[in-house]
């Protein structure tokens, strides 16, 4: 049963997405992880993959 | 005259409770928050009433903004500056791991020739420095087997001279480059990250275990 909210994907996913970056890069100045700078623009890419896939859909059917 | 109806007047509708989000925009209240947050830890800092490590705020704040993107999403509202400012505090954090040399030591071009065999830190902010250690003397009994020498510069040049491999057979390299060339003994790694580590077999002192680093620019190391 729907309560009528809506829901924001774009900003949910890159809500999900900061956490996850940021969580990376905490534990990596706290030297539990080590970010390899080699990484970045792999996951860069795919972040922003993964944000325009989250917001193809078209207005209407996203929410 | 009008006969009762018998029926009760109607009810008037209840309003709908408002929750906090719908009475404030999330992602405007955390916005602030955040920004004022580092206000006050920057005041805090500089104040040299706390020592605060940006190296741990800047993440947290990144976590920060990603909660209340995701707060502000579930509740049906766009991300507002949060997501700039998520943006923001990426870019920065990139720039900080790739460039973790500390801006110390000074600016322009600096040779260092220690007289000595001992451990040694040197660091330059920007420019060219060069660590020359052709001619430092060596006694056996009195001075280490090894010695450790670190040499960071923030964006430039850093060079090492060493003896010819019939003075100083062994050498123990470690340099690394944010964003630019390391070129030891002739051999050459660039881009993004470089980095060369060697570590010599043999014994014969002394051993200079050099730990070199850049964050923007080329590391050297050669024999004269």
């Amino acid at each position: 049963m729907s309560d009528g909210r809506r829901f924001d994907r774009s900003a949910i996913v890159w809500g999900i997405a900061f956490i996850l970056v940021g969580v990376a890069f905490l534990l990596d100045r706290l030297d539990v992880w080590s970010i390899e700078p080699e990484l970045f623009a792999p996951l860069a890419l795919i972040l922003i993959g993964v944000a325009v896939l989250a917001g193809a859909r078209r207005e209407g059917t996203s929410r | 005259m009008s006969e009762p109806t018998g029926q009760r007047p109607p009810i008037p509708p209840q309003r709908p409770r408002r929750s906090v989000w719908d009475t404030f925009n999330p992602a405007r209240l955390v916005f602030g928050l955040v920004l004022a947050a580092f206000g006050v830890i920057w005041l805090l800092d500089v104040s040299d009433v706390v020592d605060v490590d940006l190296d741990v705020v800047l993440p947290i704040g990144l976590i920060v903004v990603g909660v209340a993107l995701l707060v502000s999403g579930t509740s049906g509202r766009s991300g507002g500056g949060l997501f700039g400012l998520g943006v923001v505090l990426i870019v920065i954090l990139v720039l900080t791991t790739l460039v973790r040399v500390p801006f110390t030591g000074g600016v322009g071009d600096r040779t260092e020739r220690p007289a000595r065999f001992a451990d040694r830190t040197y660091e330059l902010g920007v420019g060219k420095l060069t660590v020359d250690l052709t001619a430092f003397a060596f006694d056996a009994e009195t001075d280490p087997l090894s010695a450790a020498i670190e040499a960071n510069v923030g964006i430039g040049q850093l060079v090492v001279l060493l003896p010819a491999r019939s003075e100083v057979p062994c050498v123990s390299v470690d340099a690394h480059a944010g964003i630019g060339e390391v070129v030891v003994f002739g051999e050459s790694r660039g881009g993004l990250g470089p980095d060369y580590q060697t570590r010599d077999v043999c014994t014969g002192p002394p051993v200079p275990e050099l730990e070199l680093s850049t964050g923007i620019g080329q590391v050297e190391v050669r024999r004269v």
